[in-house]
This record gives structure tokens, sequence and C-alpha cells, in this order.
């Protein structure tokens, strides 16, 4: 009964992951449209330049969450099938990692340029998950060796 | 590996089979596979003494070192 309910739990978290993923390429394909429409009303002053700076910034962001969201679609998937301690975890926590150090190096550029206070809260989320996946990465990897030794044990 | 498990030879000498001898120990024959082709990293003490006991031996007669180093 336990295993069903995390199983139920996992097979959720998947579902919340690939709305999300949906909703990001929703976002990123009417994102020239929406930005237009917000800057015009939001923003006064000189709107070309800003548009074009949002726009990178946001797109590249949308990509590395695209990035970010499909790997953890990929640990979700082994989670669900009770095998979360394969060296594709390990993987795919390293490129976690990696992608939000860039995004938090993004926001630190965007802290320079247009500062606010939940680009610092995002700078600071994204330094800390980065640094999380690391050692998560490490745990696994230290975990997937436990498992082949212990499967190797007759 | 230094330690290698004679296990094919005393199962031959005893005129076991595989599926005999992993349904009178008590594991699966996949691991009783991965035993006999060396591919075990380590052994319980419970599937050793299950073996000897069906094999009618000793540890020694089935767990064999040698050095690696050695030419």
């Amino acid at each position: 009964m336990k295993n069903e309910g995390y199983k139920v739990l996992s097979s959720f978290i998947k579902f919340i992951i690939i709305a999300l993923l949906a909703s990001d390429v929703v976002v990123m394909a009417s994102l020239p449209w929406t930005l237009q429409w917000l800057m015009s009303v939001f923003y006064e002053g000189n709107i070309a330049i800003m548009y074009a700076f949002y726009m990178v910034i946001l797109y590249i962001f949308g990509i590395l969450m695209l990035f970010i969201l499909n790997e953890l679609r990929v640990i979700f998937n082994s989670v669900e099938k009770s095998d979360p301690f394969i060296l594709r975890n390990v993987t795919a926590l390293k490129r976690i990692s990696k992608a939000s150090m860039i995004t938090c190096i993004i926001f630190l550029v965007k802290t320079f340029a247009v500062n606010s206070l939940m680009t610092m809260v995002s700078l600071f989320i994204f330094f800390i998950a980065s640094l999380f996946c690391i050692v998560l990465a490490e745990v696994f990897r230290r975990a997937v060796e436990y498992k082949n030794d212990h499967d190797l044990t007759i | 590996m230094a330690i290698i498990l004679n296990l094919d030879i005393m199962m031959a000498k005893r005129k076991i089979g595989l599926n005999e001898l992993s349904e009178r120990i008590g594991i699966t024959n996949a691991n009783l596979s991965i035993l006999k082709n060396n591919k075990a990293k380590a052994i319980r003490f419970s599937t050793l003494e299950a073996i000897c006991r069906e094999l009618k031996c000793q540890p020694g007669d089935i767990l064999e070192y040698t050095n690696d180093n050695e030419v």
C-alpha cells in the first residue's frame, strides 16, 4: 500500500512536469506578443532596447527551463519504474546543476542591468539548486555503486 | 578477480545441474549463473553454507586464490 502511494505521487509529479514543459513551450512561442503587450502596459522609456534585452534573457531562460524539466522528467520516469539508482540519473542531476548555474549567471547579469527583488531571489534559489544538485549527483553515484555491489552479492 | 569460484568443477564432480542446485540452495537460476561464471563481487556465508551442504564439500574446494600480478 505504501509503495502504491509512492508510485501515485511520482506519477502525479511527472504529470505536473509534463504540464510545465507544455506551458513552457506555449509561453516561449507567444513571448514576442505577450512581452510587447506587457511592456506597453508597464514600461515607460526606450521600449525597443529593453524589449530586445528581455527577449534574449527570457528565451535563454525558457530553453534552460525546458532542458531542466526534461531531465527531471527522466528522473521521475525511473522513480515511477521503481529503479531510480541508475547512472542516467547521475548524469541528469549533473546537467540540472550546470543549467541552474547558467541560469544563475543570467540572473546575475540581469541584476546589474535591471535589478528587482524577484531577480535576486531567483538568483539565490538557482545558485542553491545548483549546489544541491552537485551533492545529490554524488550521493546518487555512490548509491548506484552500492546497488551494483548489492546486486552482485549472491 | 583474484578469487575464483570453481563451482562448475564441483557441480560436474557431484553430477548436479544448475537448475537442481539452485532449487536445493534456494537461490534463483540467474544468481547461481552469476556465481558459476565468476561475475559475482561477493558471496554471503549463508549461500556458501548452502552450496557446501548440497555439494558435500568444504569452502576451500570451490574457492581458489590466484595472484593477478603473477605472470
